[in-house]
């Protein structure tokens, strides 16, 4: 089912409830200077490019609140949208990916630039699914720590199979327990591209800190005390005399 | 303290920090992260004494994980010295820290722990810090907290 959205804001939510595909619409932009697409970006636009499958590159300009909703929806940055560009044929558009994604440094949520890869639906491709933890270690009850080496995944699959995470329960960890890429259960229509072998998460024993820095101040603290002391004494001493 | 085993040059020249930083502005190991909002050379004294800060809080449980390293030496001529007569002596060593660069990353512990080892952390450092949380599946969940 293809969800209908315009730039000029059509209820996000109801696309979000049966979301499979989103209709995105862009706006032509020529290859200009740095100080236009600053502009753009001052206007709510988010400066991309969109290439792949033989096709000329085209730069486009999206909708910022727009991307930013989409992104933050379940399906995460890899969300299958159908690219409409304003006043260019249809052909031009189609199934498309987000391939990159540049944000600012300190404000995430700020995008500085897109690329988004032309897809076909038929031919499987890769992509990188967020790991999900669920519940929590037995080893951790115990005082170890969840360690995550792999929180996204590496796998290919149809366009349409794109899990939106893949969960895997820890809560039977023990400290010193490992699990591998091997040891997830993939949903079906999903191939494996990382090595399995590969550690997702372990429980380990805690770092124990030692605080010897605090003996050493109450060590030098009596120190001088006894010194202050024997001063207090000889001065007593010197004027008894 | 964090110093290089081995140098290639035992004396650099100072360079600017303008604009932000090009890498490490995500948390990759930990759950939390502590986010330079001002440019600055961090000394490994500096960076030993937040670590420490942040360790004693946390206390058992929890992992630190320092993404900065002095790699920079700091010269300095001895007091009472007339011009000339060449570059100082290497006295310290710093890390060249840009805006959004992550310092440190903790894990392992529940929020209100890490906010508040943070905070103890960037009270040891000369810029203002921000907290930072790993982004959540399907979502922003980046939330901002201002140390002087």
């Amino acid at each position: 089912m293809v969800c209908l959205l315009l730039l000029g804001g059509v209820s996000y939510r109801q696309c979000r409830e049966a979301m499979e595909r989103i209709k995105i619409q862009a706006l032509p932009r020529a290859k200009d200077s740095k100080g236009s697409k600053k502009t753009l970006r001052k206007k709510g636009y988010v400066p991309a490019v969109v290439y792949g499958r033989g096709s000329e590159p085209e730069l486009v300009s999206l909708d910022g609140q727009f991307l930013r909703k989409v992104l933050g929806s379940s399906a995460g940055s890899n969300v299958l949208m159908d690219l409409e560009i304003e006043g260019v044929s249809e052909s031009s558009g189609g199934a498309v990916m987000i391939k990159e994604l540049q944000r600012h440094p300190i404000q995430k949520d700020m995008f500085i630039h897109a690329d988004l890869i032309r897809i076909s639906l038929d031919e499987k491709l890769e992509v990188e699914i967020p790991l999900n933890l669920v519940g929590e270690p037995e080893g951790v009850q115990d005082g170890g720590i969840l360690q995550i080496q792999l929180r996204e995944i590496r796998v290919r699959c149809l366009p349409g199979n794109i899990p939106q995470s893949i969960d895997f329960s820890v809560e039977e960890m023990k400290v010193g327990d490992v699990i591998a890429v091997a040891d997830l259960t993939l949903p079906e229509g999903v191939e494996l591209v990382e090595e399995p072998d590969e550690i997702v998460a372990s429980v380990t024993i805690p770092q124990v800190v030692e605080e010897p820095e605090e003996v050493e101040e109450e060590a030098i603290v009596a120190e001088t005390e006894g010194e202050a002391e024997a001063e207090t004494g000889e001065t007593e001493e010197a004027d008894q005399e | 303290m964090l110093i290089p085993k081995r140098v290639k040059f035992r004396r650099h020249q100072r360079g600017r920090m303008k604009g932000y930083s090009k890498g490490g502005t995500d948390i990759h190991f930990g759950q939390f992260g502590l986010q330079a909002l001002e440019p600055s050379w961090i000394t490994s004294q500096q960076i030993e004494a937040a670590r420490i800060a942040m360790t004693r809080y946390v206390k058992r449980g929890g992992k630190v994980w320092i993404k900065i390293f002095p790699h920079k030496p700091v010269t300095s001529k001895p007091a009472e010295t007339r011009m000339g007569k060449g570059k100082g002596s290497p006295e310290y060593w710093v890390a060249v820290v840009k805006p959004g660069r992550i310092m440190f990353e903790l894990a392992g512990v529940p929020e209100d722990i890490a906010r508040e080892a943070m905070r103890l952390a960037a009270n040891k450092l000369p810029i203002k810090c921000k907290f930072v949380k790993r982004e959540e599946i399907g979502g922003e969940a980046r939330e901002g907290e201002r140390n002087s």
